[in-house]
């Protein structure tokens, strides 16, 4: 079992921590209760010593002498009494008729019940009085050995007799003409420990039938609501990159358990997604980078099969060099491609001024229009503006649009380059006279390898990178491209870049 | 003589393959689309085999041959593409051959002969 499980947690950690919670709570309740009952003696010794001062009260007034000896020793004389006696007393008094003296006191010592006690009385100079028969006298020296003549109140202590815990109050008992004797009552702790003692007896064998019984639960639990889980994890395993068509099942998942099942569904579609994604991509790569070959190929079988002079195989060599180009190309446009989608921080930012930066570009591209007897004009920013940036890499984004601008626009149209300073963006627009993009093409315009079908300019025809990579570059930078066009009149390619 | 028609739009990829199976003794004509294609094969109603290309500007491979499909003429299509043959098979169905281009001329050839009928 692995500790970090749920299972284990449930089941186990649980089980020693509830454990743990009942021995001390058991032990708190022993404490308190043997406390309770301690006290509940003491209280019963006190009311038995008060009713002893009561009796003696009595009956020195009854008697009309001065003999505290006789009467205490007339007390312990109805003492211990058969209880057959007491019963028959007790049901004379019930049943109204007139109780001889004996009799009343029965029952008051019934009510007294010193019967399970030990009793001593002292003179106030500690002189016995009184001792309790039936005690040896050395279990007599250890009931006495606590008395201290100087102490009136009510003392309590404990005393161990004959292997019996006692517990020992003694008291004054005041007399009416002043004087005092003082009493010494112990009385049995034994019902009180064996109390403790069964309930003690009772929790060492209920306590682990408990925890056997949480443990049980507890795994059963942890079973059913890991349930839904391992069919999760069996649903899961069936998922693979073959088959990214099957989706977690939510039938009997408690609410929490829907909540991952529906982020992990989520999931999966989104990496269905993206599988679909990569294999058209790669489908597509492929299909750009072995046409070139396919050409190679086929050229140079062609040029293998007869033999020719030097110049023709000359010209087969400069057509397949063609060709090696456009391969190095797809391929680096890809690992540029590649690298801004996931690792942008390649590129170099550094704080430039716009101007400084478009105006080598402008002059290039007006080269190339030339060629094309295009006009090219370009309005910079009324005042200086310094953009923070990989000048090398934005450099590509405008070289891109405008080529295209370029490639696009007939002989003797123009291209409009304008730049204008926002309040926290430089917009720069590319405006071309070129056929324009119907609008079903617009969403897919920065697509990879995407390129408006039908253009007649197949002479010049591009990988279909130029576009993603402007706008890799523009996202890299914080910026986005907006192109609005018009079919036969052409496009409007917007450049928005954050200023520094 | 057989006569072929190569739908391409790669000029260099047409002027090869032309080349190659001229040699070979076919004559050939030549399509830069889908749509000059069909005009060709419904002109030219003696073509006995199309080269197929599949990703070209405007309408696609499958689209020639479903079109042509229709008038019930006696051609041979060789679907010749840089996809793979199994993506071929998939985007264009139920031609006589698939080509992959870059498996070279040697290939191409034995592969218009068979369909042909020209090797027993």
């Amino acid at each position: 079992m692995k500790f970090n499980s749920i299972k284990f947690k449930v089941g186990n950690l649980f089980t020693i921590i509830l454990g743990v919670i009942l021995i001390l709570y058991s032990g708190f309740l022993h404490l308190s209760l043997s406390q309770y009952l301690i006290n509940d003696l003491q209280e019963e010794l006190s009311g038995k010593v008060n009713e002893l001062g009561n009796i003696i009260a009595d009956e020195l007034a009854a008697s009309k002498r001065d003999d505290v000896y006789a009467v205490i020793q007339r007390i312990f004389s109805f003492q211990y009494p058969p209880k057959s006696s007491i019963a028959a007393a007790k049901k004379k008094r019930t049943g109204g008729e007139p109780l001889s003296d004996e009799e009343k006191w029965f029952v008051r010592f019934d009510r007294l019940d010193l019967s399970q006690d030990l009793v001593a009385f002292f003179e106030p100079d500690g002189k016995l009085i009184f001792r309790p028969p039936n005690i040896s006298a050395d279990d007599f020296n250890k009931f006495i050995a606590g008395l201290d003549i100087s102490l009136h109140e009510d003392t309590f202590k404990e005393v161990t007799i004959n292997k019996t815990e006692y517990r020992q109050i003694q008291a004054a008992i005041s007399l009416p003409n002043g004087r005092h004797v003082f009493v010494l009552v112990a009385a049995s702790e034994k019902p009180i420990l064996d109390l403790l003692r069964h309930r003690q007896k009772l929790f060492m064998v209920s306590i682990p039938i408990v925890l056997f019984m949480t443990a049980s639960l507890g795994r059963l639990l942890a079973n059913r609501i890991l349930r839904p889980v391992n069919s999760i994890v069996l649903t899961a395993r069936q998922i693979t990159s073959r088959d990214l068509s099957k989706r977690l099942g939510k039938k009997n998942v408690d609410e929490e358990m829907q909540e991952l099942v529906d982020s992990l569904n989520d999931m999966i579609a989104r990496l269905e997604d993206s599988f679909k994604h990569i294999e058209q991509f790669s489908s597509q790569v492929a299909h750009e980078l072995k046409t070139p070959l396919a050409i190679l190929r086929g050229e140079t079988e062609v040029a293998l099969r007869t033999d020719k002079n030097v110049a023709d195989y000359k010209a087969v060599l400069k057509e397949n060099m063609d060709e090696i180009e456009k391969i190095i190309r797809i391929v680096e446009d890809l690992l540029l491609l590649a690298k801004l989608d996931y690792r942008p921080a390649f590129l170099n930012f550094e704080r430039f001024d716009f101007e400084e930066f478009f105006t080598p570009i402008f002059d290039k591209t007006k080269l190339l229009a030339e060629e094309k007897d295009i006009t090219i004009s370009c309005v910079m920013p009324q005042e200086a503006v310094v953009l923070n940036g990989d000048p090398l890499h934005l450099r590509r984004l405008f070289f891109n649009i405008i080529h295209n601008a370029i490639k696009f626009t007939p002989p003797g149209g123009k291209v409009s380059l304008a730049a204008m300073a926002g309040h926290d963006h430089l917009r720069i627009s590319i405006a071309d006279e070129g056929p324009g993009i119907p609008e079903e093409y617009l969403p897919c315009l920065f697509t990879r390898f995407f390129q408006v079908p039908n253009r007649e300019e197949d002479s010049q025809k591009g990988s279909g990178l130029g576009l993603s990579i402007a706008q890799s570059v523009a996202k890299a930078h914080q910026g986005v491209i907006e192109v609005q066009s018009c079919l036969h009149k052409g496009s409007v390619f917007t450049v928005s870049l954050p200023l520094s | 003589m057989k006569k072929i028609l190569i739908i391409d739009d790669e000029e260099k990829i047409r002027a090869a393959y032309r080349n190659v199976l001229a040699q070979e003794g076919f004559e050939v004509v030549e399509a830069r689309d889908a749509a000059h294609g069909i005009s060709e094969i419904l002109r030219n109603q003696d073509i006995n085999l199309v080269l197929l290309d599949i990703k070209m500007p405007g309408m696609n491979g499958g689209n020639v041959k479903d079109l042509v499909g229709r008038f019930d003429l006696p051609l041979k299509f060789i679907v010749s593409s840089v996809y793979c043959v199994d993506d071929q098979r998939r985007y264009v169905p139920g031609a006589d051959d698939y080509f992959d281009k870059v498996q070279g001329v040697d290939v191409l050839i034995e592969k218009v002969k068979r369909v042909l009928g020209c090797l027993t």
